[in-house]
Protein backbone atom coordinates (compact mmCIF):
# COMPACT_ATOMS: atom_id res chain seq x y z
CA UNK A 1 0.00 0.00 0.00
CA UNK A 2 1.29 3.47 -0.71
CA UNK A 3 0.97 6.45 1.65
CA UNK A 4 -1.33 7.53 0.44
CA UNK A 5 -3.98 4.16 0.56
CA UNK A 6 -2.66 3.95 4.10
CA UNK A 7 -4.41 7.01 4.88
CA UNK A 8 -7.45 6.62 2.99
CA UNK A 9 -7.91 3.09 4.88
CA UNK A 10 -7.09 5.05 8.03
CA UNK A 11 -10.07 7.34 7.33
CA UNK A 12 -12.36 4.52 6.64
CA UNK A 13 -11.41 2.20 9.51
CA UNK A 14 -13.23 4.84 11.33
CA UNK A 15 -16.01 3.65 11.01
CA UNK A 16 -15.38 0.52 11.81
CA UNK A 17 -14.20 1.20 15.22
CA UNK A 18 -16.80 1.84 17.36
CA UNK A 19 -14.72 4.20 19.45
CA UNK A 20 -14.26 6.33 16.00
CA UNK A 21 -10.83 6.50 15.37
CA UNK A 22 -7.76 4.09 14.46
CA UNK A 23 -5.43 3.29 17.28
CA UNK A 24 -2.27 5.18 18.23
CA UNK A 25 1.00 3.48 19.11
CA UNK A 26 0.46 5.13 22.59
CA UNK A 27 -2.70 2.46 23.09
CA UNK A 28 -0.68 -0.11 22.21
CA UNK A 29 2.91 0.48 24.18
CA UNK A 30 0.94 1.35 27.22
CA UNK A 31 -0.20 -2.09 27.41
CA UNK A 32 3.48 -3.23 26.91
CA UNK A 33 4.68 -1.14 29.74
CA UNK A 34 1.86 -2.82 31.68
CA UNK A 35 2.47 -6.18 30.85
CA UNK A 36 6.04 -5.17 31.65
CA UNK A 37 5.60 -4.89 35.43
CA UNK A 38 8.09 -7.15 37.72
CA UNK A 39 6.86 -10.34 38.78
CA UNK A 40 8.52 -10.51 41.60
CA UNK A 41 7.24 -7.56 43.65
CA UNK A 42 3.57 -7.84 42.13
CA UNK A 43 4.45 -3.69 42.22
CA UNK A 44 5.54 -1.99 39.03
CA UNK A 45 7.81 -0.56 42.05
CA UNK A 46 9.68 -4.17 42.38
CA UNK A 47 11.30 -3.12 38.23
CA UNK A 48 14.77 -3.23 38.42
CA UNK A 49 16.67 0.27 37.96
CA UNK A 50 16.95 0.53 33.97
CA UNK A 51 14.07 -1.41 33.71
CA UNK A 52 10.80 -0.25 31.75
CA UNK A 53 10.66 2.13 34.58
CA UNK A 54 12.96 4.58 33.31
CA UNK A 55 11.01 5.58 30.04
CA UNK A 56 8.20 6.74 32.00
CA UNK A 57 8.36 10.41 33.25
CA UNK A 58 8.62 10.60 37.02
CA UNK A 59 5.70 11.29 37.93
CA UNK A 60 3.83 9.06 36.54
CA UNK A 61 6.89 6.52 37.70
CA UNK A 62 6.16 7.25 41.16
CA UNK A 63 2.39 6.70 41.12
CA UNK A 64 2.71 3.48 39.48
CA UNK A 65 5.33 2.61 42.21
CA UNK A 66 2.45 2.16 44.12
CA UNK A 67 0.23 0.19 42.02
CA UNK A 68 -1.02 -3.34 41.65
CA UNK A 69 0.72 -4.93 38.34
CA UNK A 70 0.22 -7.55 35.92
CA UNK A 71 2.24 -9.98 37.87
CA UNK A 72 -0.15 -12.68 37.48
CA UNK A 73 -1.40 -12.13 34.07
CA UNK A 74 0.43 -15.10 31.50
CA UNK A 75 -0.89 -16.75 28.55
CA UNK A 76 -3.48 -14.05 27.43
CA UNK A 77 -4.26 -12.45 25.00
CA UNK A 78 -4.93 -8.71 24.89
CA UNK A 79 -7.56 -7.20 22.46
CA UNK A 80 -6.63 -2.97 22.29
CA UNK A 81 -9.25 -2.32 19.45
CA UNK A 82 -11.24 0.51 19.86
CA UNK A 83 -14.11 -2.35 19.81
CA UNK A 84 -12.91 -3.05 16.24
CA UNK A 85 -13.95 -7.16 16.97
CA UNK A 86 -17.51 -5.88 18.18
CA UNK A 87 -18.18 -5.12 14.59
CA UNK A 88 -15.99 -7.43 12.94
CA UNK A 89 -17.69 -9.03 9.57
CA UNK A 90 -16.47 -10.72 6.96
CA UNK A 91 -18.89 -9.28 4.72
CA UNK A 92 -17.26 -8.72 1.13
CA UNK A 93 -17.48 -5.07 1.13
CA UNK A 94 -14.87 -5.67 4.56
CA UNK A 95 -12.93 -8.04 2.72
CA UNK A 96 -12.16 -5.15 -0.24
CA UNK A 97 -9.00 -3.20 0.79
CA UNK A 98 -7.12 -6.47 1.34
CA UNK A 99 -8.55 -8.39 -1.64
CA UNK A 100 -7.24 -6.17 -4.46
CA UNK A 101 -4.27 -8.22 -6.28
CA UNK A 102 -1.00 -6.73 -5.53
CA UNK A 103 2.46 -7.42 -7.81
CA UNK A 104 3.57 -10.57 -5.87
CA UNK A 105 7.04 -10.57 -3.47
CA UNK A 106 10.06 -11.39 -5.45
CA UNK A 107 10.96 -15.11 -4.46
CA UNK A 108 12.60 -15.57 -1.18
CA UNK B 1 12.71 -8.78 -0.50
CA UNK B 2 15.60 -7.35 -2.20
CA UNK B 3 19.38 -7.82 -1.88
CA UNK B 4 20.34 -4.56 -0.19
CA UNK B 5 19.45 -5.62 3.14
CA UNK B 6 21.92 -4.12 5.86
CA UNK B 7 24.44 -7.59 6.75
CA UNK B 8 22.03 -9.47 9.64
CA UNK B 9 23.56 -8.29 12.93
CA UNK B 10 24.54 -4.89 11.95
CA UNK B 11 25.60 -2.88 15.44
CA UNK B 12 24.03 0.79 15.19
CA UNK B 13 25.47 3.26 17.17
CA UNK B 14 23.92 2.88 20.45
CA UNK B 15 22.22 6.02 22.11
CA UNK B 16 23.12 6.40 25.81
CA UNK B 17 20.25 4.34 26.83
CA UNK B 18 19.90 2.07 24.11
CA UNK B 19 21.33 -0.28 21.49
CA UNK B 20 20.04 -1.04 17.85
CA UNK B 21 20.50 -4.46 15.95
CA UNK B 22 19.30 -4.99 12.75
CA UNK B 23 18.78 -8.63 12.11
CA UNK B 24 16.61 -10.00 9.32
CA UNK B 25 14.30 -12.02 11.51
CA UNK B 26 12.89 -14.14 8.16
CA UNK B 27 16.42 -15.78 8.47
CA UNK B 28 15.42 -18.49 10.80
CA UNK B 29 19.79 -18.55 12.17
CA UNK B 30 19.82 -14.68 12.36
CA UNK B 31 16.74 -14.85 14.42
CA UNK B 32 18.05 -17.69 16.60
CA UNK B 33 21.17 -15.84 17.11
CA UNK B 34 19.67 -12.33 17.69
CA UNK B 35 19.02 -12.61 21.77
CA UNK B 36 22.34 -14.04 22.12
CA UNK B 37 24.12 -10.71 20.35
CA UNK B 38 21.84 -8.06 22.30
CA UNK B 39 21.85 -9.55 25.59
CA UNK B 40 25.92 -8.91 24.70
CA UNK B 41 24.75 -5.23 24.64
CA UNK B 42 22.82 -4.55 27.79
CA UNK B 43 24.05 -3.60 31.21
CA UNK B 44 24.97 -6.66 33.05
CA UNK B 45 23.64 -8.91 30.64
CA UNK B 46 20.23 -9.24 31.97
CA UNK B 47 17.58 -9.40 29.66
CA UNK B 48 14.06 -8.88 31.69
CA UNK B 49 11.72 -8.12 28.78
CA UNK B 50 11.26 -9.60 25.54
CA UNK B 51 8.77 -7.62 22.86
CA UNK B 52 7.95 -9.41 19.81
CA UNK B 53 7.13 -6.87 17.65
CA UNK B 54 8.21 -7.26 14.23
CA UNK B 55 5.77 -8.16 11.88
CA UNK B 56 3.80 -7.66 8.75
CA UNK B 57 1.23 -9.26 6.39
CA UNK B 58 1.18 -9.52 2.55
CA UNK B 59 -2.52 -8.33 0.82
CA UNK B 60 -3.77 -9.90 -2.38
CA UNK B 61 -3.39 -13.11 -1.17
CA UNK B 62 -7.07 -14.25 -1.85
CA UNK B 63 -7.88 -18.31 -2.35
CA UNK B 64 -8.26 -19.13 -6.02
CA UNK B 65 -7.03 -16.47 -7.64
CA UNK B 66 -4.16 -16.64 -10.39
CA UNK B 67 -0.73 -16.70 -9.61
CA UNK B 68 1.77 -13.14 -10.54
CA UNK B 69 4.70 -15.69 -10.86
CA UNK B 70 5.44 -19.25 -10.20
CA UNK B 71 5.86 -19.73 -6.58
CA UNK B 72 4.36 -16.58 -5.71
CA UNK B 73 1.85 -17.94 -3.46
CA UNK B 74 4.18 -20.29 -1.79
CA UNK B 75 6.78 -17.32 -1.42
CA UNK B 76 4.08 -15.44 0.05
CA UNK B 77 3.23 -17.70 1.83
CA UNK B 78 7.41 -18.14 3.48
CA UNK B 79 7.83 -14.65 3.81
CA UNK B 80 4.66 -13.85 6.35
CA UNK B 81 5.21 -17.25 8.46
CA UNK B 82 8.66 -16.63 8.68
CA UNK B 83 8.59 -13.23 10.30
CA UNK B 84 5.43 -13.68 12.09
CA UNK B 85 5.58 -17.07 13.89
CA UNK B 86 9.17 -18.46 13.01
CA UNK B 87 10.53 -15.65 14.37
CA UNK B 88 8.58 -15.89 17.22
CA UNK B 89 9.14 -19.40 18.34
CA UNK B 90 13.32 -19.49 17.82
CA UNK B 91 13.50 -15.98 19.42
CA UNK B 92 11.25 -17.59 22.67
CA UNK B 93 13.44 -20.24 22.75
CA UNK B 94 16.57 -18.57 23.04
CA UNK B 95 15.19 -16.10 25.25
CA UNK B 96 14.31 -18.48 28.39
CA UNK B 97 17.67 -19.48 29.70
CA UNK B 98 18.24 -15.03 29.88
CA UNK B 99 14.47 -14.84 31.38
CA UNK B 100 14.49 -17.70 33.66
CA UNK B 101 17.06 -15.84 36.21
CA UNK B 102 15.30 -12.42 36.30
CA UNK B 103 12.16 -14.11 35.87
CA UNK B 104 11.23 -12.11 33.15
CA UNK B 105 8.45 -11.76 30.53
CA UNK B 106 7.19 -11.76 26.94
CA UNK B 107 5.17 -9.94 25.08
CA UNK B 108 4.17 -11.03 21.44
CA UNK B 109 2.49 -8.62 19.03
CA UNK B 110 -0.17 -10.20 17.61
CA UNK B 111 -3.56 -8.63 16.30
CA UNK B 112 -7.55 -9.46 16.12
CA UNK B 113 -6.81 -10.57 12.74
CA UNK B 114 -5.99 -14.00 14.63
CA UNK B 115 -9.32 -13.87 15.79
CA UNK B 116 -11.39 -12.93 12.83
CA UNK B 117 -10.81 -13.91 9.03
CA UNK B 118 -10.18 -10.83 6.64
CA UNK B 119 -10.09 -11.42 2.66
CA UNK B 120 -7.15 -11.77 1.13
CA UNK B 121 -4.60 -12.26 4.22
CA UNK B 122 -5.19 -15.62 4.53
CA UNK B 123 -1.29 -16.00 5.66
CA UNK B 124 -1.41 -12.85 7.84
CA UNK B 125 -4.66 -13.75 9.80
CA UNK B 126 -3.04 -17.75 10.21
CA UNK B 127 0.26 -16.32 11.41
CA UNK B 128 -1.69 -14.29 14.09
CA UNK B 129 -3.78 -17.17 15.00
CA UNK B 130 -0.01 -19.52 15.41
CA UNK B 131 1.22 -16.07 17.51
CA UNK B 132 -1.68 -16.63 20.10
CA UNK B 133 -1.15 -20.42 20.35
CA UNK B 134 2.75 -20.06 20.49
CA UNK B 135 1.69 -17.31 23.46
CA UNK B 136 -0.12 -19.57 25.04
CA UNK B 137 1.71 -22.81 24.83
CA UNK B 138 4.88 -20.90 26.16
CA UNK B 139 2.84 -19.38 28.84
CA UNK B 140 2.14 -22.59 29.80
CA UNK B 141 5.71 -24.31 29.20
CA UNK B 142 7.52 -21.23 31.13
CA UNK B 143 5.16 -20.54 33.85
CA UNK B 144 7.28 -22.66 36.44
CA UNK B 145 10.20 -20.77 35.44
CA UNK B 146 8.29 -17.39 36.85
CA UNK B 147 8.42 -16.11 33.23
CA UNK B 148 5.01 -14.62 32.22
CA UNK B 149 4.17 -15.08 28.25
CA UNK B 150 1.30 -12.28 26.93
CA UNK B 151 0.39 -10.97 23.78
CA UNK B 152 -1.43 -7.51 22.49
CA UNK B 153 -4.04 -8.22 19.75
CA UNK B 154 -4.40 -4.19 18.28
CA UNK B 155 -7.17 -3.59 15.55
CA UNK B 156 -5.66 -0.81 12.97
CA UNK B 157 -3.16 1.55 14.55
CA UNK B 158 -1.31 4.47 12.67
CA UNK B 159 1.94 3.17 12.21
CA UNK B 160 3.86 2.55 8.71
CA UNK B 161 2.43 -1.31 9.01
CA UNK B 162 0.03 0.08 6.44
CA UNK B 163 2.71 1.83 3.98
CA UNK B 164 4.60 -0.93 4.07
CA UNK B 165 1.89 -4.17 4.12
CA UNK B 166 2.47 -4.91 0.17
CA UNK B 167 6.12 -5.55 0.28
CA UNK B 168 7.70 -7.42 2.99
CA UNK B 169 9.47 -7.16 5.12
CA UNK B 170 8.65 -4.52 7.07
CA UNK B 171 8.64 -3.32 10.65
CA UNK B 172 5.95 -2.85 13.32
CA UNK B 173 8.38 -0.88 15.20
CA UNK B 174 6.39 2.76 16.11
CA UNK B 175 5.28 0.96 19.58
CA UNK B 176 8.48 0.11 20.46
CA UNK B 177 9.49 3.58 19.81
CA UNK B 178 6.41 4.97 21.87
CA UNK B 179 7.56 2.19 24.63
CA UNK B 180 10.82 3.76 25.07
CA UNK B 181 10.39 7.90 23.68
CA UNK B 182 10.84 9.64 26.87
CA UNK B 183 14.22 8.74 26.34
CA UNK B 184 14.92 8.08 22.65
CA UNK B 185 13.96 9.95 19.97
CA UNK B 186 12.83 8.07 17.07
CA UNK B 187 16.39 6.15 15.50
CA UNK B 188 17.25 7.26 12.02
CA UNK B 189 18.37 4.12 11.29
CA UNK B 190 14.82 2.37 12.06
CA UNK B 191 12.87 4.46 10.21
CA UNK B 192 10.48 2.54 8.12
CA UNK B 193 12.88 -0.40 8.05
CA UNK B 194 13.33 -1.72 4.09
CA UNK B 195 16.22 -3.89 5.67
Amino acid sequence: MTEAFAKAYYAASCATHPIGRVGRPHDISAMALFLADESKSGTWGGLPRGGALQFLPPHFARRLAHTRCAGFMTGSIVVIDGGRLLTASTAPQLAAPFAAPTPAPAAT
Amino acid sequence: MNDERPHPLTVHPPTPNHSFLAVDLTDGAAAAGLVDRAVELLPGGRLDVVVNNAGGGLIGQQFGAAESAPGAKAAAYDAVFNLDVKAVFLITDAAVRHLTPTRGIIINLSSVAGQRPMGGLAPYCAAKAAVDMLTKTAALELAGRGIRVNAIAPATVETDFHRAAGSLPCSTGAVAYHVSHHRCTRHPTLQPLQA
